[in-house]
Parts: structure tokens; sequence; C-alpha cells
């Protein structure tokens, strides 16, 4: 397993809040890096939760643009949980596993980015919730070069 | 924040780090603005206001926090963000169609014209809604907030910006941010493009 990089970004209340949970990914591949149509596995631990209940938690894969004009993003797997009964199996850890599509594959360009990640999305019952987005590679688009 | 893998090393310039709903609200000292007294200002002013500068300089961010704050206060909040003159309709409607009360935002207000500007104000007088525009001049309505960019404003933001300590003083120096903002005459979002190429380049010098 293979420990990925990972964004957080936070909504909610700021002040006395507590802290927001660390959400930890792993991927099954060494380097995060899947070739189209291959089998995506993780796994993913949730820290810190300080006791605090969560609602419910988004596992998704997506692709999104990064560059300086408009963004672009494709959901390609989403999946909620947040029924009493279901979260305490996804909270504070899990596994998934999802197919890959033909494409679009990752591409490292100067202007624009292609980008795959898996994103976990916790919201807590005080209406706070937290992002964390883990970026992995499909293809061997090579990066570009500047001149 | 975990980031290291250098082929995912994200450009904390790009859109969806310096889009205006994720940047912080600052005034041009580089200072957190407070967002509740600007509420209770455009309160003051009547329930209408503008927020004035030059391109560039963050309003559209204030716009976009301010519609949040006051959405969050169950006040009725509409948005338009004009890009042509075809989008005059829409910001129209968006008044027309408004509860009686609520609060209609405009973003690039300078883009309806005189006349449409004052239809939609009309308009909003007879049915009781507030307007909240940006725009780059007069506009017709009491101003809420002027903004300017500077140097201490593109800092405050650079600082806010995903990794910082990664690479501010290595990829990205202080000199560069003075250069940035400077080739463009205070324009803030044409400064962070630039940056984003700047980062590009010491990115690509980097081993992979």
């Amino acid at each position: 397993m293979n420990a990925a990089d990972s964004h957080g970004a936070a909504h909610g209340p700021a002040g006395s809040a507590p802290p927001f949970p660390r959400m930890d990914l792993r991927f099954g591949h060494p380097g995060r890096r899947y070739e189209p149509g291959e089998w995506v596995t993780a796994e993913y631990t949730i820290d810190g939760l300080n006791g605090e209940r969560p609602r419910a938690l988004e596992r998704s894969a997506l692709w999104y643009t990064e560059g300086k004009g408009e963004e672009d993003l494709g959901v390609y797997f989403f999946e909620r949980v947040s029924t009493p009964e279901t979260i305490d199996r996804v909270v504070p850890e899990g596994t998934f596993a999802l197919q890959l599509p033909p494409s679009p594959l990752s591409y490292e360009g100067v202007i624009v980015k292609i980008r795959w990640c898996i994103r976990l999305r916790i919201f807590f019952d005080s209406g706070r919730d937290h992002v964390s987005e883990h970026v992995f590679t499909v293809g061997r688009v090579p990066p570009s070069i500047l001149p | 924040m975990d980031v290291g893998h250098t082929i995912h090393r994200p450009n904390p310039f790009a859109t969806r780090y310096v889009a205006s709903a994720r940047l912080v609200p600052r005034d041009e000292q580089g200072g957190i603005l407070d967002l509740a007294s600007l509420v209770a200002r455009l309160d003051a002013l009547g329930g209408s206001g503008a927020i004035v500068g030059p391109h560039g300089t963050g309003k559209s961010t204030i716009l976009s926090h301010l519609g949040d704050s006051i959405a969050a206060g169950k006040r009725p909040v509409g948005r338009v963000r004009l890009r042509s003159r075809r989008d005059i309709p829409t910001a129209v409607r968006s008044v027309r169609d408004a509860s009686r009360g609520g609060l209609v935002c405009i973003d690039s207000w300078e883009l309806l014209g005189f006349a449409s500007r004052a239809v939609v104000r009309g308009l909003a007088t007879a049915r009781g809604v507030g307007l909240l525009v940006t725009s780059h001049g007069p506009a017709g309505l009491p101003t809420l907030v002027s903004c300017r960019g500077t140097r201490a404003l593109l800092g405050a933001l650079v600082g806010e910006l995903p990794d910082h300590d990664q690479w501010f003083g290595t990829t990205i120096v202080a000199a560069d941010l003075e250069a940035a903002i400077d080739a463009v005459n205070g324009d803030v979002r044409q400064a962070l493009d630039r940056l984003y190429d700047r980062f590009e380049e010491g990115r690509l010098r980097m081993p992979h």
C-alpha cells in the first residue's frame, strides 16, 4: 500500500469548534499509478473524530482540470452513506474498489492539468463538513516540458 | 496536509485555489474583512450597495462571501454573474423573481449599461429587493466597499494558499510577488495568473 498525498478543505463554524479529522487513504498500487480499465483499491482511515458524531460520508472518484482558466470535472463514482445503520461500516475506516474508465488520462501540462482523485467528504451532526482529496495517476502520458 | 510527490504537486495559483469563493475577503492592507460589519453597513445603507474597484482587486471575492454570510442569516439571496450583455435578461429575471426582502447579488454590474441598470434598480425598488453589486466605477448605488489591489493584499492572499510553507521562499519568492503586482498595475487577479506561470517554470525545473 502506498500513502497518498491529500488536500483537505473544511467548512463550518470556526472559533471554538474542534479540529477537523485527518483522513488518510492508501492506494493498492505503488506510486498510485493505474492503467485505464484497471481496478483501483483503496483503504482509508479517519482519525481525530474526538467523539463527534458523523452524519454522512461521501466517497467519490473523479477527474478534474487544474489551470488558470475555467475548470472542468467529471464524477465517475459517487456513493453517500448516511443512514445510522450503515455509517459505522464506513467510519472511521473502510475500503472500496472501482474499475477505471478508458479516459481521460492524467496529464501534467503547463496550461492545464488533468488529475484523478479519490475524494472523501465527512459531514457531522453539527453541520460541519470536511473534504479530503487523494490524487492518483491514470495512464502514462508524459508531463509537458517548457521550451 | 501531506503533499510531496513531484508529479502531483498542485499549482497553488490554479483556479481551484484562487477562485473568488476560495479566497478569504481582505482589505487593501491584507486584513480580513469583518463580514458581519459589512452586513450591518449594508442594512444601514438601505439594503443595497456596491463593491467598487478596478478589475482584479477582490470585488467578486467579497461579493461571494457576503452573499454566503447574508444567506446564512436566512435572507433569500440570488446570484447573477454577468459575462456579457447577453446576460442582461438573466439579471432582470433574478430581480423580478426574487422574494420581497431578499437580496440579488450581481457581479460585473457595469455590463448592464445605463438603461438596464435603471430598469433593474427600479424593479428592485418596486419589489422590495436589495441589490449588492460589483462595479468598476460609480454604480448608482451607495458604495459599501472600495477595493484596491496592493502588494500587501497579494501577499496576504498568497499566504493562505495550499502548502504555502513548502514553496514560498523557494519556487516563489517575495520578489516574484512584487514583480507580478507591479507589472499589472495592482490587478491582483492578473498577478495570480502570472504567479501560476512562474510556479510552473519553477516546478518544471525541479527533478522528477
